[in-house]
C-alpha cells in the first residue's frame, strides 16, 4: 500500500520544476546548532530539501553537507513558493539553548512512503475514485546512535525504525508517512515537534508520569504505546566501579549522558542527582564519546540503556574495561514514539502509531522485526 | 444461580482483558503438571516452584499482573516460549551456558533467571549391588540409566566426559519407571535422576528396600524461569523476577515454602 521513493530525487525534481516568484528566495546565516536539514525544515517545511540547499551552496559549504560553519550565508533557492522574502525574519532559528553547538550533524533523509490508493466510497463505480481530503503525510523523525533501535547503518534503519514503518503502513486511514533522520536529538522535541515541523519522533523513554511537577515532559508530550522495554544501567570501569548503594556514593561523580537524550532517570525514585546537583552531569555529543570519556577517566559512569550501552562497549573493544551494573539498574524504561501537544496533528498521529502497533503485534510482523534485530544483538554480545 | 462452567469463566476473563484497552496484557507463565513436588496442578499451591515463582513475582519491583498457564506436554514448552505464545516458562534446568555449553540451543535462545531451587542428582543403585562412588573414575565401565529427554550435560561436564570419552554407557528409555525396571533386571548399574524423582519411584515401585541412593551426588542442578532472548521485554521481566526472588530469599518466606512442600512430599510418599 505504501509506495517508497527515494526522497532526494523527489527533492531535486521539485526544485528544478519550481517557478521563481519575485518575492521568493533570499539568504540565511548559519546559526549554532544548525544542520542543512534543520534549515531546510524551517525554511521549506521539509527537511528533504537539504539536498537542494547543498546543491545551491556547494561553493561555500564544500562537498560535505554535514559540515556547515556558523556564520556562513547560504543562498536560498525558491521551492514551491518558499521562502517568501517577507517571511525570512520569521524563520531565523528559535532560541534552543540546550542544543549542542554541532557542525557535524548528519542528516539523512530515509524514505517517503505515500499511500497512493484511492478510497472507493460505497455506491461509486471503481472507475470513478472518490477524492477524499487526504491528510498530509505523518512526518517521523529519528536519529543515529541508538543501536539497535535506530541507526542508519542498521538493517532497515534499526529495530524501531522498522517497527514504526511497519506500524504506519498498517494504519489504513493515514495518507502516508515520511521518515527523516536528524541526529541532533536535542532538536527533536523543540523545535521540530513543538513548531510542527515534524509530527512524531522516536525512540524516547517515558518518564514515570506520577509527579507532573517534576516531569514537564508528561504534560507537553504525547507518548505512544510502548514499543520496547529494557533496563537503564550505569556503565562503570571494571577497575574502578562506582560503589552504588546510595545517593552518598554519587556525590560529585561525573555522569555522562549523550546530548539531547532525556535525563529523568537520574532523578527517579529516591535519586535527585541532577535536581540537587549531586552529580556532575556531562553531556557528550554521542554515545561513543561518553564511553571514550569513561575509558579515559573523564567521567565515573555512563548512564545508558543496556542494549545501546553494551553494543557500544563491544564495538569499541572496551568489554574488558567497562561493565554495565545489571544487578542494580537505575530503572526499567519503555520506548515510545512521541508528539508535542502543541502540534494539532499530535493526537491523530499518535493514534495512528498505536493502531499500527496493535495491528503488527497481532499479525506477528512486530515480533519478526524484533526477533531479527535481537538475534543479531545477542549473537554479537 | 447456576455455577459458571470453565469455558464461561475463560470467556469472562477474555472480556475483562479486552476491556482493559491499551493496558498491557498480563504476563503469561507456562508450566506443566506431573512434576512433584515442583509443579503439579493438584498439589498444594500447585507445587513448590509454582508457589516460589508466585511469591517472587509478588515481591518484584514494579510488579506485573501475571497468569500461570498449564500445559502437560512438556515437549512443546520450549517452542511455545520461543515463539512468544507465552512470555515466560518454568521450571527449567540451565545448561552450563557460561562455559562449555554456550552453543546449546537453550543457552542461545533463552535467558535464565537466578536459581529458584537447587536439587541434587543422585545415583540410585540396587542394595545388593552397591558400589563405591567417591571419584568420577569409579563410574567408568558402568551402565547408567536416565530417561530420554532429560538433560545429560552433567554426565559430560569438563573433566568428567563420561559420554564423549565413551567410558560410560548411557541407556535412555522413555520413562523413569523403565529405568528402575532395567535396574532391577540387572541391565543397568544405576539410575541417575534427581533426588525427588528417584525416591518417588522407589516408593511407587515398592523398592524402598531393594534400591538405595549413593551418598555422593552426580551433580547439583538448579531450576529456573526462562524467557526468550528476543522477547520485547526479556531483560526487564527477568530483572523484575530476579529482584523479587532475591527479596524472597532474604525473607523467611522462602525457607518456609520449601520446607512445607518437602514435608508434604514425604507425607505423600509414606502415606
Amino acid at each position: 500500500m505504501g509506495r517508497l521513493i527515494v526522497f532526494f530525487i523527489f527533492a531535486f525534481c521539485m526544485s528544478g520544476g519550481s517557478v521563481f516568484a519575485k518575492s521568493c528566495g533570499g539568504s540565511y546565516r548559519v546559526a549554532p546548532g544548525d544542520s542543512l536539514s534543520l534549515i531546510a525544515l524551517r525554511i521549506y517545511k521539509d527537511a528533504g530539501h537539504w539536498t537542494a540547499l547543498h546543491a545551491w551552496n556547494r561553493a561555500v559549504i564544500g562537498d560535505d553537507p554535514d559540515t556547515i560553519l556558523v556564520g556562513t550565508d547560504l543562498r536560498l533557492s525558491c521551492i514551491d513558493g518558499l521562502p517568501r522574502t517577507d517571511a525570512i525574519s520569521e524563520i531565523s532559528p528559535p532560541a534552543t539553548p540546550q542544543r549542542e553547538p554541532a557542525t557535524t550533524e548528519a542528516a539523512v533523509v530515509e524514505e517517503v512512503a505515500v499511500a497512493q490508493e484511492a478510497v472507493i466510497a460505497d455506491g461509486e463505480t471503481p472507475t470513478k475514485p472518490a477524492t477524499p481530503a487526504t491528510p498530509p503525510p505523518i512526518r517521523l523523525v529519528t536519529g543515529d546512535g541508538q543501536e539497535p533501535f535506530s541507526d542508519h547503518s542498521l538493517t532497515g534503519g534499526g529495530m524501531l525504525t522498522e517497527v514504526m514503518a511497519a506500524a504506519l503502513r498498517e494504519s489504513a486511514d493515514v495518507s502516508g508517512f515520511e521518515t527523516f533522520r536528524i541526529n541532533d536529538w536535542g532538536s527533536h522535541f523543540d523545535p521540530l515537534l513543538n513548531d510542527g515541523l515534524m509530527d512524531v519522533s522516536f525512540p524516547w523513554p517515558r518518564p514515570p508520569c506520577t509527579d507532573l511537577s517534576v516531569h514537564i515532559a508528561c504534560e507537553d508530550i504525547l507518548f505512544s504505546d510502548p514499543m520496547f522495554e529494557m533496563l537503564m544501567l550505569m556503565f562503570v570501569q571494571v577497575s574502578a566501579p562506582v560503589p552504588f548503594t546510595g545517593a552518598a556514593d554519587m556525590i560529585d561523580r561525573r555522569v555522562c549522558r549523550p546530548a539531547g537524550r532525556m535525563v529523568f532517570m537520574l532523578d527517579e525514585g529516591d535519586r535527585n542527582w541532577v535536581r540537587d546537583g549531586t552529580v556532575d552531569l556531562v553531556r557528550a555529543p554521542t554515545v561513543e564519546s561518553c564511553f571514550d570519556l569513561l575509558a579515559g577517566g573523564g567521567v565515573d559512569a555512563v548512564v545508558m540503556n543496556e542494549f545501546t550501552g553494551r553494543l557500544a562497549v563491544e564495538r569499541m573493544g572496551l568489554s574488558d574495561q567497562v561493565e554495565g551494573l545489571a544487578n542494580a539498574p537505575l530503572g526499567i524504561v519503555t520506548l515510545h514514539a512521541i508528539a508535542s501537544r502543541q502540534n494539532p496533528n499530535a493526537d491523530s498521529a499518535i493514534a495512528a502509531v498505536n493502531r499500527g502497533l496493535r495491528a503488527i503485534r497481532r499479525s506477528g510482523d512486530y515480533q519478526q522485526i524484533v526477533d531479527r534485530h535481537l538475534k543479531k544483538v545477542w549473537s554479537g554480545l | 444461580m447456576k455455577p459458571m462452567n470453565r469455558s464461561g469463566i475463560i470467556a469472562l476473563c477474555a472480556l475483562l482483558a479486552g476491556s482493559a484497552g491499551s493496558a498491557r496484557a498480563d504476563v503469561s507463565m507456562l508450566t506443566g503438571s506431573n512434576y512433584p513436588p515442583f509443579t503439579q496442578i493438584d498439589w498444594p499451591q500447585q507445587g513448590m516452584v509454582t508457589e516460589l515463582v508466585a511469591a517472587a513475582m509478588a515481591e518484584s519491583p514494579e510488579p506485573e499482573r501475571y497468569r500461570i498457564r498449564w500445559r502437560d506436554d512438556w515437549a512443546t514448552h520450549l517452542d511455545a516460549i520461543r515463539d512468544k505464545s507465552y512470555d515466560m516458562g518454568f521450571p527449567w534446568y540451565r545448561p552450563d551456558c557460561a562455559t562449555y555449553q554456550q552453543d546449546d540451543a537453550r543457552c542461545v535462545d533463552f535467558h535464565f533467571s537466578d536459581p529458584v531451587v537447587e536439587l541434587v542428582i543422585l545415583m540410585f543403585v540396587r542394595a545388593d549391588n552397591e558400589f563405591p562412588f567417591t571419584q568420577d573414575a569409579d563410574i567408568e565401565g558402568r551402565t547408567l540409566c536416565r530417561p530420554s529427554g532429560y538433560f545429560t550435560h552433567d554426565l559430560d561436564r569438563p573433566g568428567r566426559g563420561w559420554l564423549t570419552r565413551d567410558v560410560v554407557k548411557l541407556v535412555q528409555p522413555d520413562t523413569p519407571e523403565a529405568c528402575f525396571n532395567l535396574l532391577m533386571a540387572g541391565e543397568v548399574d544405576a539410575v541417575t535422576v534427581n533426588e525427588f524423582l528417584g525416591v518417588q519411584q522407589m516408593f511407587k515401585a515398592q523398592l524402598t528396600e531393594a534400591v538405595v541412593p549413593l551418598p555422593r551426588p552426580v551433580s547439583t542442578q538448579s531450576l529456573h524461569v526462562i524467557i526468550s532472548k528476543t522477547h520485547w521485554r526479556a531483560t526487564s521481566l527477568l530483572y523484575r523476577f530476579n529482584a523479587g526472588l532475591a527479596r524472597l530469599k532474604q525473607s523467611e518466606a522462602y525457607a518456609e515454602i520449601v520446607s512445607r512442600h518437602l514435608a508434604y512430599y514425604w507425607e505423600q510418599l509414606k502415606g
